[in-house]
């Protein structure tokens, strides 16, 4: 686990040192740094669980033109899980600590510019290390109307497995008996290629195609299946996953009404026959020049895997109590207010008046085991 | 419910931007309305990251956000 934490980072580090002494881009001349701080609450309710999640995300421009993402996100859930494989009412709070860093530069290439980066990112709670790390690239053509991109990302995770809920376990030595060890590992890929292309003075699309590939531990290493004849037994997954999505995005701008609509599209397909459809509307809606309404709905509606089945009778090759392998749909509605903050411009808070605020409640109704939901987030983004 | 044949179908429609879009150039100076607000996906990058995450989590289908299949222990 160490080892490829090292790993990561050490060719992160080497990938930010080539990117930074890349030549320099137009800004040079003033010499000054530049960017934005965003700071962002996220909230999740259901049933079963709930998700507070602040995080910082900070973008930086240099003065030769390298742009430089750090974020930092601390997801505490705060009550048991259907989804962790909790059996009975277990109360108990689990934090996962991400940090994520990124470089690019761009390269001027005369009639087309060229952006180089690379990111990685870590994950780490208690019973699990995700470990990813970036490459990307993209190609702008045609004064920038055209945008070809292009991105591969490995990833690494180790699966462990601790005792949640109750009193703490020790021994009489005092040392942490909770810990049950390595479960597994989990590896992938996914390279995945995107189209930005600006169709007119009000319109955009965005189109794209991601592969995915995942291979090891792919189960839950608490979820039990009900088996008859054999109470509750370890989930049992296929170690192989390929996962293919297309996926668009095309907005129109409306001058007469300052209105904008945007239509989103994803099809999913994988081999263990999981296949889903996502469409989506969002309508924003400028009210004066710095408070933005908007509006959206979401469907989602999928088939179940091939090994998924109510019931198990201990024939089975894969077993899973799993409620992302079953047929289900679900309805999001959610509404967001964006406010620009320039009324602080004469005030002691002057420092935020480029900033904007954000803040949205989405309303989320799942035919699946895990029930309805409320997603709300809260966002400040400052530039400077 | 969709169907499976339905799919393919989509997977083929999802495909025909890439054919339509073509090579259109539209100058800077008249992309004063794609620099609203309105029209910037750019400034929602910081939500929809957490949004795919809970989306991840409790959805058979992934991709097309930036995720990559692995991160967390609630798969």
């Amino acid at each position: 686990m160490a080892r490829a934490t090292t790993r990561t980072l050490c060719a992160l580090g080497v990938l930010a040192l080539l990117t930074a002494t890349s030549p320099a881009a137009a800004d040079e001349a003033s010499g000054t740094w530049t960017g934005d701080v965003e700071l962002r609450m996220n909230y999740y309710w259901e049933t079963s669980t709930r998700v507070v999640a602040p995080e910082v995300r900070v973008r930086l421009h240099t003065p030769n033109g390298v742009q430089v993402d750090a974020s930092y996100l601390l997801d505490a859930i705060t009550s048991a899980s259907i989804a962790a494989g909790v059996q009975e009412d277990i109360r108990f709070t689990e934090v996962r600590n991400q940090g994520a860093l990124g470089v690019s530069t761009e390269l001027d290439l005369g009639e087309a510019q060229l952006r180089l980066g690379t990111s990685g990112r870590i994950s780490l709670e208690p019973d699990y290390l995700a470990t990813g790390i970036t490459a990307y690239g993209a190609l702008s053509l045609n004064q920038r109307s055209t945008v070809l991109g292009a991105s591969f990302t490995y990833i690494h995770d180790d699966v462990g497995a601790v005792v949640r809920g109750g009193a703490a376990r020790v021994d009489d030595t005092g040392r942490d008996l909770s810990d049950r060890g390595r479960q597994g590992q989990l590896e992938g890929f996914s390279a995945g290629i995107n189209v930005s292309q600006v169709l007119s003075p009000v319109a955009t699309l965005v189109f794209g195609y991601q592969v995915l590939h995942n291979w090891g531990y792919l189960q839950n290493a608490y979820r039990r299946v009900p088996v008859s004849g054999s109470g509750l037994v370890p989930e049992i997954h296929p170690t192989q996953r390929t996962r293919n999505t297309l996926h668009g995005r095309l907005a129109y701008f409306i001058p007469e009404t300052q209105t904008a609509v945007h239509l989103l599209y994803r099809a999913y397909i994988d081999d263990w026959e999981v296949g889903a459809l996502t469409p989506e509307v969002r309508i924003y809606q400028m009210i004066g020049p710095s408070a933005l309404i908007r509006l959206r709905y979401r469907y989602y509606d999928q088939v179940e895997s091939f090994f998924a089945q109510p019931m198990f009778d201990g024939t089975e090759r894969f077993l899973t109590a799993d409620q992302k392998m079953s047929n289900f749909h679900s309805h999001l509605f959610g509404a967001q207010l964006r406010v620009g903050l320039d009324f602080l411009r004469r005030t002691p808070l002057s420092f935020l008046d480029r900033a904007w605020l954000d803040f949205s409640v989405n309303y989320w109704v799942q035919t699946s085991g895990f029930g309805n939901g409320i997603l709300s987030q809260v966002g400040l983004r400052a530039p400077f | 419910m969709i169907e499976k044949p339905s799919l393919v179908l989509a997977l083929c429609l999802a495909s025909l931007p890439i054919a339509l879009a073509g090579c259109v150039t539209i100058a800077p100076y008249d992309r004063e309305y794609l620099a609203s607000p309105a029209m910037s996906a750019e400034l929602e990058e910081g939500e929809s990251e957490f949004q795919g995450h809970v989306f991840d989590s409790r959805e058979g289908a992934t991709g097309g956000h930036g995720s990559t299949g692995g991160g967390c222990g609630c798969n």
